[in-house]
């Protein structure tokens, strides 16, 4: 029995529909879809990036509980992309730890995220209430569609939290992001669109002698809703001057490495600093 | 200097005002002195007059007088019964279009000298039936501080008869030449032909005479009325079901956001106040039954009138409320009967354009995030939703400050996207430890970066390190910082990776040269 495409196509879009998730190639139904600006990464998710409207889950690194930079500046890069893609008010939900911030503005802007369109939310860092709270306010921004971004550090998320949040990020087409696991120890399964795993990995080779290079990762995909897992080791090339936002790379092999950050580049270039190059010339 | 004015217990020990400082303070060596205002005087008395519309609307200052004293006018025409206790409203019923005499306005003047005097006044009330014989009263009629003296209803005549001729508001030198004809009590002058008396000391004395004894009227200036943001509820049944509360406050809120958008305005802070029956008291009815009202208060990051809004903000702090609480059941005691929604601070707030087919237009980025900002700050307080903002420091702790998101949206309506730019060249961290923690590291001296530390009971061995960069202390500020040991403040920072690719934040305090070891502190981690 011959099926043509086209039924084919309503099928697989009702399925989709069903699924929630967005349809391969169909321009993601409206949603602000957050992309890695690298195809390689982008072409094997579902969505062509990380979907909108959408809880992304983001788990730490869990083998000292000594270290949360890898999974924080992760998704304050990602949340950066939002920014420029999407919307540029990004709430970041923290634990309270005494009277001080253990998020720093200037780190931040190293990954692209503007500190000055970031609102962050503290909450108590023990107990359910401050758990509960956390949640209150992840949902409470998540349904608001002027923010671009939410960044929450909870880990007592359970599956019914988790939808509510999903829910909430559907409602306000808004892009939330889970920071889980950031303390070290398990946390138990969630829906979330997305599921990733970042680690610090050493830094490439420098010449002439063992200095830092780029923020290097190891990202692993652990689960995508309508794809594969999959692993990277990625790369973030900074502007050094900041006039560029910078970008995702994909860490090369020595002899490989590009000699120009191609990510930063491609991505999105400043207007401004391509206007005075075209009078000259 | 001079005394201008002198309270009860320096009265008593012999001071008066007008007196000069310098014998005041032979006659009474612990005279607290403060130096008189008399425009905060006028201030106050202003405000006192506000305050006293609870009795009547129709209120005015009457000015300060000599001994620092300061009279308000208050006409509580088809006022006084409300304050009439219950069985005597029964009893006078019948006595006289107006109420006039014992039917609540002793009760009223009662009321009002207690208040005031609970606030740490002394009040003289006078009552009568027209304002030049309540002043009279009030000054030299009434028998003590803290007194009211009520004239019967026309009976000002009788009452002014005894009172001396000051009581007729008229200037000191009419007095002083009245005085002078031998005339010193109202009474003297009353008996005298008006024509004679009008024509030696002035039409001012027949007037104030005619205006005092009710010939001709007076008319009372009051302050023009404060618009109050206010709506209020009274229920015959109290409310015992957070419904049906909830359902009260939804009305009130709507009440309220009409009456802001026929001004213009926008409220800022509202405060909903509910009267629990176990109170007893209501307002106004003697009691004071504070003890069993319960106080809501919701502040806007900037002005609205959007019920909806404005009603979750409310909700929020309204389920914070033990007894509200949809999962308690309240108990008779704790049955609202009254509910008051007032908008205490309100701003200007023009007419928005809302969308031609029906119902509210799309709704604008930023009030999107404005009223985000609202319900977190509500509900977690101001001060734990915040946004950074550059100091001008090198220290990096200092660099940074978090200021309340609340109010600063107000006047920024969006945070403009703007490319990130750095207060410092040199590579931050995303996550700076709340306080630097001590490690204990091995390091080559002189410069060197650590190649092993330890940090919460974790070793890290070093395998690529930058620096140092070097922040010294910042000199021109007088308090050293309050984690550093005395001596060398100066750091070396150094970002260091050990062999799994995780980077640290370390300093060294102190420099080798200088006596005491160095300490080595970590104070953030790097992406």
């Amino acid at each position: 029995m011959a099926i043509d495409d086209a039924t084919l196509n309503r099928l697989r879009g009702r399925i989709a529909a069903l699924e929630g998730a967005p349809l391969e190639g169909g321009g993601g139904k409206g949603h602000g879809v957050i992309s890695f600006g690298l195809p390689a990464v982008d072409a094997h998710l579902p969505a062509g990036g990380l979907a909108g409207g959408c809880v992304h889950e983001i788990a730490g690194d869990s083998g000292s509980g000594s270290n949360s930079g890898s999974a924080t500046a992760f998704a304050a890069a990602l949340a950066g992309r939002a920014q420029r893609l999407h919307r540029p008010p990004v709430v970041w939900i923290a634990p309270r730890i005494g009277q001080r911030e253990s998020l720093y503005g200037p780190g931040l802007a190293a990954f692209g995220l503007d500190p000055a369109a970031l609102i962050v939310v503290r909450v108590p860092a023990h107990g359910r209430n401050g758990a509960a709270q956390a949640l209150w306010a992840m949902e409470e921004a998540l349904r608001t569609p002027a923010i671009g971004a939410v960044c929450a550090e909870i880990d007592a998320v359970d599956l019914t939290a988790s939808r509510r949040l999903q829910l909430a990020a559907e409602a306000g087409d808004t892009f939330g992001l889970l920071l889980r696991g950031a303390g070290g120890g398990a946390v138990p399964p969630i829906a979330s669109t997305t599921r990733w795993r970042v680690t610090a990995a050493p830094s490439g080779p420098t010449w002439p002698v063992a200095l830092l290079g780029a923020t290097r990762w190891r990202v692993d995909l652990l689960r995508a809703r309508g794809g594969r897992p999959h692993h990277w080791l990625l790369e973030w090339r900074h502007d050094p001057n900041f006039e560029t936002a910078g970008g995702f790379a994909l860490a090369a092999a020595p002899g490989d490495r590009p000699v120009v950050p191609a990510a930063a580049s491609v991505d999105d270039p400043p207007p401004e600093r391509i206007a005075p190059l075209a009078r000259a010339g | 200097m001079r005394l201008a004015a002198v309270d009860l217990a320096a009265q008593a020990a012999g001071l008066f005002p007008g007196q000069s400082l310098a014998d005041a303070r032979a006659l009474e060596p612990g005279v607290l002195v403060d130096d008189a205002d008399p425009a905060g005087d006028l201030a106050a008395l202003a405000s006192f007059a506000t305050w006293c519309s609870r009795y009547t609307p129709w209120t005015a200052v009457d000015g300060l007088e000599s001994g620092g004293a300061g009279g308000l006018w208050l006409d509580i025409t088809g006022c006084a019964h409300l304050f009439a206790p219950n069985e005597s409203v029964q009893d006078k019923r019948g006595q006289g279009k107006w109420g006039r005499g014992e039917r609540g306005e002793a009760a009223l003047l009662d009321n009002l000298v207690r208040r005031f005097a609970a606030a740490g006044y002394t009040t003289r009330a006078g009552l009568a039936d027209t304002p030049g014989a309540a002043w009279a009263a009030a000054r030299f009629a009434c028998p003590a501080s803290g007194a009211d003296f009520i004239v019967p209803p026309g009976k000002q005549h009788d009452v002014l008869a005894a009172l001396p001729i000051a009581a007729l508001r008229l200037p000191a030198e009419t007095v002083a030449g009245l005085d002078r004809l031998g005339l010193r009590r109202i009474g003297d002058l009353t008996a005298l032909p008006r024509a004679s008396l009008a024509r030696r000391f002035g039409e001012a004395v027949t007037r104030r005479l005619d205006q005092a004894l009710g010939r001709i009227p007076e008319p009372l200036s009051p302050q023009p009325p404060m618009p109050s943001w206010r709506v209020c509820a009274n229920f015959a049944e109290p409310l015992g079901e957070p419904a049906s509360v909830a359902a009260a406050v939804h009305r009130l809120t709507e009440a309220l956001c009409d009456r802001l958008a026929t001004a213009d305005r926008g409220a800022r802070r509202l405060e909903l106040a509910l009267y629990r029956v176990g109170g007893g008291a209501r307002i106004d009815t003697g009691g004071i039954g504070t003890d069993r009202v319960d106080t809501v208060a919701v502040g806007t990051s900037w002005a609205s009138r959007d019920a909806g809004h404005l009603l979750r903000l409310i909700n929020e702090q309204l389920d914070r409320l033990p007894e509200t609480s949809p999962d308690s059941s309240a108990s008779v005691e704790q049955a609202i009967e009254y509910l008051a929604l007032t908008a205490v601070a309100t701003e200007a707030l023009p007419a928005a354009q809302t969308s031609y087919i029906g119902g509210a237009g799309p709704a604008s980025d930023t009030t999107g995030l404005e009223q985000l900002i609202d319900r977190l700050a509500g509900r977690l307080g101001a001060g734990n939703v915040v946004r950074f903002e550059n100091r001008e420091s090198h220290l990096p702790e200092r660099a940074q400050a978090a200021v309340p998101a609340l109010g600063v949206t107000g006047r920024r309506a969006a945070p403009p996207p703007q490319s990130p730019r750095p207060t410092m060249p040199c590579p931050r961290p995303p996550r700076l430890l709340p306080r630097p923690e001590p490690i204990a590291a091995i390091a080559p001296v002189p410069d060197d970066p650590p190649v092993l530390f330890r940090w919460r009971r974790h070793s890290h061995r070093i395998v690529r390190a930058e620096g140092p960069e070097r922040l010294a202390p910042e000199w021109w500020r007088r308090i050293p910082l309050a984690a550093s040991p005395p001596g060398s403040h100066t750091r070396d920072y150094y970002r260091a990776e050990d062999g799994d690719g995780r980077r640290f934040w370390l300093y060294r305090e102190g420099l080798y040269d200088s006596g005491e070891p160095p300490r080595w502190y970590l104070h953030g981690f790097f992406g």
